[in-house]
């Protein structure tokens, strides 16, 4: 996905040669800087072996969002993640930070602090970028790609993310933590992820939704469920 | 007087009007012969003369002139009789209409022979009425019109008088009637008719039928209304042949079933003790069979009919269930029959009392469709108390019930009589949802029946037809594969004989065995197994034979099936014991030792420990008691076999008989058996249900979520009804498995990734 955006802010006829020479230009003149920033964050998460130098994680992203803006928490992180194209679940490589940055011009911290808060902006507005930015939160948030995210994991991120924009949230929540209690849990594949959302826009009264949805059966046992909570409350005296 | 006009003109009108005024009296008094053929034609030429008389130029007016005299004639005759009809007691005005009518007509006609030159010459070539038209529409104007209502209440009134059991005179209505049809006179046939007649006749008819059904209703029971509505739709379409026009027949019959039973249909179907539903309950036929009659009728009569059929179908069939989920333990025999009893009962009155009809078919199809697929508990005899009660489908009690058919048939039933048991068993059989569910049951029967019991090749046969005829070949193909295998293991047994006897093999006791083909048979358990030598010998003898006589075929010897025949020799008694392999293979050990724990006998056989441990119970602490098991000094013997413990022969066993077979270990409970059907039948019906998807998705390329659900099922529906549920599970499996994909834009459109 972003690959297609990059491609599109470099336009595709434009000469190559311009561009590069740019680019190189953005480069002599901020590497250094980054390269510091870069280490200053990597450093801050005390990375035990060598063969971590190159990566930033953990409490590395912790003081990152602290520099930015504390009080949004690790929005900054996904949101960075997305921009900069990280292919690695909660974690920012050496390689994609300075290519990434890059490539969006960002060349200090000032710089850094106002791109991803601009960003943020952009996926409040934009109801294609925040679709964007959700589908790819999927890989980013998942420890183990060769399985489904894990319940816990995807509740915690709901959290974060779909605050404002889903009605039923805390009970899908409640919903989901109350089920994955009783057998196994299974996780949370791609496709419940992504049709959440759509659900979140386009289903606003639970009663609304058919029974002979095309949404995936969890949503349906979701609904069933929150319902019957309803009715219950509504029958207490 | 106009100078075009001949002088004679007046003189000629006069003698035509002496003419006329002769026909009139003579009519009217009723001779047959009105006027002589003599003064007829004298009339006539006179009419000729004035309408062939030409002035020279000027246009002869003179037939328009003898026209309207023609035209003043009749009339003034007619209105000379006029009479005042309000008033008049009806039977006298009918007969005066009548009188005065058939009069007219005959005076008209006589007449026209006068005048009918002016036909000829004038009424032709221009666009006034014939004469005899003229004449005859007269009376329309100046005597029926006036007369019309009062006339058709006289009739109406005869009418009624008849409805309420009076005797009437018939002929004097018809003809009464025929005054009203006569009266479109070149006009409209029959439109004066219709309106003037017929229709306030079949609004005064319903409004009658009306009276009568509301009072009927208070006063009678629905049977009687029935009886008594039948008897008035005859009379009515009496009345009709009688004394109207054989058209209003039709619209007559229509208004009174209008009238008594479509209005009255709902109060008579749901009345107290002779509604419909209470018809069926008292198994009252004859008035089932006129309900039935005369509903049908009407136009949409039988549809609330059905629905009634199929509730009260479907509350007694899930009384049936009811009861033998209630009963303390659930027996297939008594279930089986109620069923096919309920179903008999049924059959034999649409088919006698419903005429077969398709409406009615269908309501009795759906109510046992409802009521077969519901589950039934059952109680395990002897479980204690509080032990949750299991459900069983109908698949496997119906299936129990084939099981024991096939078993006793031919020694109970004669064939017709079994034929036609399994007729009603297969109807019965098709309103099963879970089909796939009942050849699973019945698969496993079977094989238990063919291995095990001995089976009566035409039972099977000709049942497993009639399952092929309901559901497709593919449905019993694998059925009617181990009935061949069965035959077949038959022809190779015989030949294994020969080729021994041919190479002078002998082993030293007998040995058969069947070939079973794998996919066929419900699959069994194979275990490794050291069978003993003289075993292993003919095993392999066979093996080879077998190899040598097939292609590309490997064989796996299935030894829980098997069944042994000892010799035994204890206590210097000699005895015959039937055994299964396993046990036989463990007894044959002691030949070589004294003693053998139960770890020993495992590395021995090559056995698992489950196995040895079943054999080992029926061997040492069964009914026959061929092994002893040692017990350890000091502690009192368990109940159980461990692997430490350790066994020996029993040289004192003694038994009355010298034949006996050896008890295996009871397989448990069938609750848990038929769960384990069910588990196998739930994975393979997962799989039959993304088959059907990416068929489905591969030929349609896209499809909206509701047509892929719908199609799926309809697919399925021959063997089972897929839950919409279990559907899309399988549509997000298939969707994480990358076979499908959603739309972009909307996400309720799949599409098929190649």
């Amino acid at each position: 996905m972003a690959d297609r955006r990059r491609s599109a802010k470099q336009g595709n006829e434009a000469p190559k040669d311009p561009k590069k020479a740019a680019n190189a230009a953005f480069v002599a003149k901020n590497k250094p800087e980054l390269e510091i920033l870069f280490d200053r964050y990597r450093d801050s998460g005390h990375p035990e072996a060598d063969d971590k130098k190159d990566v930033m994680q953990g409490k590395a992203l912790q003081t990152l969002v602290a520099d930015v803006d504390p009080t949004k928490g690790d929005l900054i992180i996904y949101i960075l993640a997305w921009r900069l194209s990280c292919s690695h679940s909660l974690r920012i490589l050496r390689a994609e930070w300075f290519h990434g940055l890059t490539q969006l011009k960002v060349g200090s911290q000032a710089k850094l602090k106002a791109f991803i808060l601009s960003s943020m902006e952009d996926i409040n507005n934009n109801p294609e970028e925040f679709e964007d930015f959700y589908y790819y939160l999927y890989d980013f948030v998942r420890e183990d790609r060769t399985q489904l995210l894990k319940t816990e994991t995807a509740v915690q991120t709901w959290q974060k993310v779909l605050r404002q924009r889903f009605r039923h949230l805390d009970d899908w929540c409640a919903f989901l933590q109350e089920t994955a209690g009783d057998g196994e849990d299974l996780g949370v594949s791609r496709d419940v992820w992504r049709q959440l959302y759509d659900f979140s826009k386009n289903v606003p009264a639970l009663d609304k939704h058919g029974a002979d949805s095309a949404y995936p059966v969890v949503i349906d046992d979701f609904v069933e469920w929150a319902l019957l909570k309803q009715t219950v409350k509504s029958s207490k005296p | 007087m106009d100078p075009d006009l001949p002088e004679t003109l007046e003189e000629d009108c006069e003698k035509l009007q002496a003419a006329f005024d002769k026909v009139v009296n003579t009519v009217e008094s009723g001779y047959v012969r009105p006027i002589s053929p003599e003064e007829q034609m004298a009339i006539y030429k006179v009419v000729y003369d004035q309408c062939t008389f030409s002035s020279g130029n000027a246009p002869n007016t003179i037939p328009d002139v003898l026209y309207n005299r023609y035209g003043d004639m009749v009339t003034r005759y007619l209105k000379e009789r006029r009479f005042e009809s309000a008033g008049m007691p009806s039977e006298a005005l009918l007969r005066l209409v009548v009188r005065r009518w058939e009069n007219h007509k005959m005076i008209v006609k006589t007449t026209v022979k006068l005048v009918g030159y002016l036909d000829r010459f004038f009424t032709k070539h221009t666009s006034v009425d014939s004469t005899s038209e003229k004449g005859l529409r007269c009376f329309l104007t100046h005597v029926y019109t006036p007369v019309k209502e009062d006339l058709r209440n006289a009739i109406f009134q005869h009418i009624e008088r008849e409805r309420e059991g009076e005797v009437v005179e018939r002929a004097l209505l018809r003809q009464a009637v025929m005054v009203f049809i006569e009266m479109g006179i070149g006009i409209e046939p029959f439109k004066v008719y219709l309106t003037d007649f017929e229709a306030p006749f079949l609004a005064f008819t319903g409004q009658f039928y009306q009276r009568e059904a509301s009072k009927w209703v208070v006063e009678n029971s629905a049977t009687e209304y029935m009886k008594k509505a039948e008897q008035r739709l005859m009379e009515e379409a009496q009345r009709a042949e009688a004394y109207l026009h054989r058209n209003s027949e039709k619209r007559l019959i229509k208004v009174v079933e209008e009238k008594l039973l479509a209005d009255q249909q709902k109060q008579l179907l749901e009345m107290e003790d002779t509604g419909f539903v209470a018809l069926l309950r008292d198994n009252r036929l004859d008035d089932i069979a006129r309900k039935y009659s005369l509903f049908s009728r009407i136009p949409k009569g039988l549809l609330p009919i059905a629905k009634l059929m199929y509730e009260y179908v479907t509350t007694e069939g899930k009384q049936i269930v009811q009861k033998h989920s209630n009963s303390p333990e659930l027996c297939y025999k008594a279930y089986t029959k109620d069923l096919l009893d309920v179903h008999q009962k049924y059959r034999s009155i649409l088919k006698n009392q419903l005429g077969d009809n398709v409406t009615f078919q269908k309501a009795v199809k759906d109510a046992f469709e409802a009521f077969v697929n519901q589950q039934v508990t059952s109680h395990v005899k002897g479980a204690p108390p509080g032990t949750p009660a299991g459900k069983v489908s109908s698949s496997e009690l119906i299936a129990n019930y084939c099981d024991m058919l096939m078993k006793n048939a031919a020694n109970k039933m004669d064939d017709d009589e079994l034929e036609d048991v399994l007729e009603q068993v297969v109807a019965i059989f098709g309103y099963i949802n879970d089909k796939d569910l009942f050849q699973e049951f019945y698969r496993k029967q079977l094989s238990k029946r063919l291995l095990v019991s001995t089976v009566n090749d035409d039972c099977e046969r000709s049942l497993i037809s009639r399952l092929k005829m309901r559901q497709g070949a593919p449905y019993t193909s694998r059925l009617e594969g181990m009935l061949k295998d069965k035959n077949l293991s038959a022809d190779w047994q015989t030949k294994f004989k020969g080729h021994l006897a041919e190479k002078k093999i002998s082993f030293g006791f007998d040995y058969s065995m069947q070939v079973l083909t794998t996919g066929c048979w419900p699959s069994f358990q194979i275990h490794t197994l050291n069978v003993p030598p003289q075993a292993k010998a003919a095993m392999d003898e066979f093996a080879a034979f077998y190899d040598s006589g097939t292609q590309s075929r490997k064989l796996r010897w299935v030894h829980s099936l098997g069944t042994v025949t000892l010799d035994g020799l204890f206590n210097k008694q000699k005895f015959q014991l039937q055994m299964t392999t396993f046990q036989a293979c463990v007894l044959l050990l002691f030949n070589q030792r004294d003693v053998f724990s139960g770890d020993e006998l495992v590395e021995e056989l090559n056995l698992p420990w489950e196995e040895v441990k079943k054999a080992l119970q029926s061997l040492a602490m069964g009914k026959f008691r061929l092994l002893l098991k040692d017990v350890v000094e000091g502690t009192k013997g368990s109940k159980g076999v461990e692997e430490a413990d350790t066994f020996r022969v029993n040289n004192d066993f003694t038994d009355k008989s010298r034949k006996l077979k050896i008890p295996t270990v009871v397989a448990k409970a069938n609750l848990k058996n038929s769960q384990q059907v069910q588990q196998s039948v739930e994975d393979t019906r997962r799989h039959a249900i993304e088959a059907c998807i990416v068929r489905i998705m591969k030929s349609r390329k896209q499809i909206e979520h509701p047509i892929l659900i719908s199609e799926c099922i309809a697919q399925l529906s021959n063997h089972f009804t897929p839950d919409p549920r279990h559907i899309k599970k399988r549509i997000e499996e298939l969707i994480a498995r990358e076979y499908i994909e959603r739309d972009a834009e909307k996400p309720s459109l799949y599409r098929y990734l190649a």
